[in-house]
């Protein structure tokens, strides 16, 4: 699974589109209209018309029928670009929807396996990627999956300011009225599970270069900082988590298929977030306070690792569901092996 | 320098392989205690070893033409994770046939390898690693053990300590100075392959915490050795050393030195039927950590398989590995200490006990977190 023809094809597109560039237009919206879904059109449209969207969705719809060890090459690389758009979400929601037998969506959707239910049949989901740049939301709830539109949502910052997160309700009628289809418990929350964990290891792998190029380059005490030994065994250390965090995630996209199998994407999302805070804090700590500035690039990507390790369910929910699985098994090595590496 | 890793799967032609070494184990482990298990890598039988040799399962990676199987890393990755995740007490033959047996095809004259490397695969020559000294732990460059030329060959003296199974062992890689002062560091180093029986070599065993004498020290006096003692070429022997490490970093013992105690542990809470939220977390957390890990390790394989020297690589999957080795022990030991109604063997506790111990030392054998984490600082340009 080296990085591939897709991953540099759509590395070279996002480098065009300067990246934090445009998150800082959005950011600038964000702050004037607060509340409202901002206009993310204009990146979407550029990873629509060059199909990277569609890598999930079958060939007989009109997809490239690729499965989610291709998809890891574009959300690896939209996390390392910092994309703050629910890339993962929206690929895999188009496959979802192709197999309960609908056109596959071209909007953006973001999406969630978990919600809560108010008073008068209000559905409501705690934690949406990219909710405010968002057309629609996916939800599932038991076996039931929902298409919501953002624009009947009402809808709360689930962040301050550069946060795209959300939450979001639906009066009873709209819920209704949204029902696309039925699927297997944990569906979506799996998918997100894979999804986000390679857009996050993405985003560790840009804070790693960025802070290997600050440790060469900031100098102090007339030698750069990354001379000196206690910031080298910090780095070191940095990395062995970075590493950690694309290898899980590429443990959760092993599929050749759109289908995501529970525990691989349980190992995933569990280890990922489990070193993304840790990853973010040495980022963070070699950088000192430039790091925190708005208008250094490092913190577009912390804050995503910081938001997306808890969002989806974070590495106490998944470890617990692995954690399940391993209690009836006597052999953690076997458990291992066949559950998660797909071995015999 | 350092390149990240990419998941690769484990052929599952070597799932066959799998099962029959599985099916030896259970046969002839059945009525080892976990304590004992519990040391793994570092935990002697003699007979056990000659045992797999018979099965052709040492020297796994050697050609045939020397005794070997003839296969290659990736069925070597699954021979040693079935060992360590068992227990087995693999200690005897484990260095010779990891590094000592790989380090003389390598570098090995041809009547070198015609001579030891069989003997290796047979399980009738161990081999032991001389590298620390008195003085020199991490500074291994400041060695003072000095081999001096001699008409027939070398005249060793000096001093090794920590040199595990030395007493267990025939012969001794050692990394000496051949030429030049102590301040000459790296250059006029060279390994010699000692015979541990020859007059003037003393080892003595030095016991552990745990009540163990794995490690000892051996005095060189006057060591006559003959001219062919030297393996490789004189003056080579730190690149050498190097070269060989990657051969003891990268491999699954690196990160399954805890397993049997994770393995009981989960059996018992299963046995037990133990509903407990911080239990059923840590189990799942342990092994995400523990794939990735082994994710990382099977990569680090398939380059050795490829022919490539990911030393670096390997030093990442030992450092991040002997750290998870350890958080084993102590949030399996937290937990435990926190259910005292839970009932576990005394056996269990031994082992527990004996990891707790001996836990300290996975970041300390084949050099430790701070020289690891240099090594990787290094692979990650850090100028």
């Amino acid at each position: 699974m080296m990085q591939n023809e897709l991953y540099d094809s759509l590395d070279k597109l996002l480098t065009d589109l300067d990246v934090p560039k445009e998150i800082r237009v959005l950011n600038r919206e964000l702050a004037e209209l607060s509340g409202h879904p901002i206009n993310a059109q204009h990146l979407w449209d550029a990873l629509q018309s060059s199909g990277f969207l569609d890598v999930l969705v079958p060939e007989s719809a009109g997809g490239a029928g690729l499965g989610w060890s291709e998809a890891w090459q574009v959300l690896f690389a939209s996390g390392r670009h910092g994309l703050p758009l629910p890339v993962g979400a929206s690929m895999f929601a188009r496959a979802v929807m192709t197999s309960l037998g609908h056109e596959p969506s071209k909007h953006i959707i973001t999406m969630s396996g978990f919600v809560q239910h108010g008073p008068d049949g209000v559905m409501m989901v705690r934690d949406l990627p990219a909710a405010k740049l968002s057309d629609y939301a996916m939800v599932q709830d038991h076996d039931t999956i929902y298409l919501l539109p953002m624009s009947e949502a009402t809808l709360t910052p689930a962040g301050g300011p550069g946060c795209f997160d959300g939450q979001a309700s639906w009066p009873r009628a709209v819920v209704n009225q949204s029902v696309i289809g039925a699927a297997p418990r944990g569906l979506l929350a799996q998918g997100l599970a894979v999804a986000l964990a390679a857009q996050m290891a993405g985003a560790a792998d840009r804070a790693l270069a960025m802070t290997l190029d600050h440790a060469n380059q900031r100098t102090q005490f007339g030698k750069p900082i990354g001379k000196f030994q206690a910031v080298q065994q910090q780095l070191a250390q940095m990395a062995e988590w970075v590493f950690s965090a694309r290898m899980a995630s590429q443990i959760g996209a092993q599929s050749e298929d759109w289908q995501v199998l529970l525990l691989p994407a349980a190992i995933a999302k569990t280890q990922v977030s489990a070193v993304a805070v840790s990853i973010a804090h040495v980022a963070h700590a070699v950088h000192a306070a430039i790091g925190i500035t708005a208008e250094y690039d490092l913190q577009l990507y912390t804050r995503r690792l910081y938001e997306w390790a808890r969002l989806g369910g974070g590495e106490p929910y998944w470890a617990a569901q692995i954690g399940q699985q391993a209690l009836s098994r006597a052999h953690m090595l076997d458990f291992m092996r066949q559950g998660v590496f797909q071995e015999v | 320098m350092l390149n990240p890793f990419d998941f690769v799967a484990v052929p599952s032609s070597l799932d066959g392989f799998r099962q029959e070494v599985r099916a030896f184990l259970d046969e002839e482990l059945v009525d080892m205690p976990l304590h004992e298990r519990a040391r793994t890598w570092m935990g002697t039988d003699v007979g056990f070893s000659q045992k797999l040799a018979k099965r052709g399962w040492l020297g796994l990676t050697i050609p045939t033409s020397h005794g070997g199987a003839g296969k290659d890393f990736m069925a070597r990755f699954v021979l040693s994770e079935e060992l360590l995740v068992a227990g087995a007490p693999v200690a005897a033959h484990w260095i010779a046939d990891r590094q000592s047996a790989p380090l003389i095809m390598r570098y090995g004259t041809k009547a070198q390898q015609d001579f030891y490397v069989p003997r290796i695969c047979r399980a009738e020559a161990f081999f032991c690693i001389g590298m620390s000294e008195p003085n020199s732990g991490s500074d291994l460059a400041s060695i003072r053990t000095k081999a001096e030329r001699t008409e027939t060959g070398w005249c060793l003296n000096g001093a090794k300590i920590w040199t595990t199974n030395a007493h267990g062992c025939h012969y001794m890689i050692a990394l000496v100075r051949t030429s030049g002062q102590s301040s000459d560091r790296q250059q006029g180093l060279s390994q010699l392959i000692v015979d541990l029986s020859a007059p003037g070599v003393t080892i003595r065993p030095i016991t552990d915490m745990a009540g163990d004498a794995h490690f000892n020290e051996v005095f060189f006096d006057n060591v006559q050795l003959p001219d062919d003692a030297l393996i490789g070429q004189e003056g080579q022997g730190w690149e050498q050393c190097t070269a060989e490490l990657a051969f003891e970093r990268s491999g699954p013992e690196r990160i399954y030195s805890s397993m049997v105690l994770l393995n009981a542990w989960v059996r018992a809470l299963s046995a037990q039927r133990i509903e407990d939220g911080h239990a059923t977390q840590l189990i799942g957390s342990l092994l995400a950590e523990l794939s990735a890990l082994r994710g990382m390790s099977v990569a680090v394989t398939q380059q050795l398989v490829d022919g490539l020297s990911p030393a670096v690589e390997a030093s990442v999957v030992k450092d991040h590995g002997t750290d998870f080795e350890q958080r084993v022990i102590r949030e399996i030991g937290q937990w435990i200490g926190g259910h005292p109604e839970f009932a576990v063997s005394g056996d269990f506790m031994q082992a527990l006990s004996y990891l707790e111990q001996m836990g300290v030392t996975f970041s300390l054998r084949g050099g430790t977190r701070e020289i690891l984490r240099g090594i990787i600082a290094r692979g990650l340009a850090l100028r």
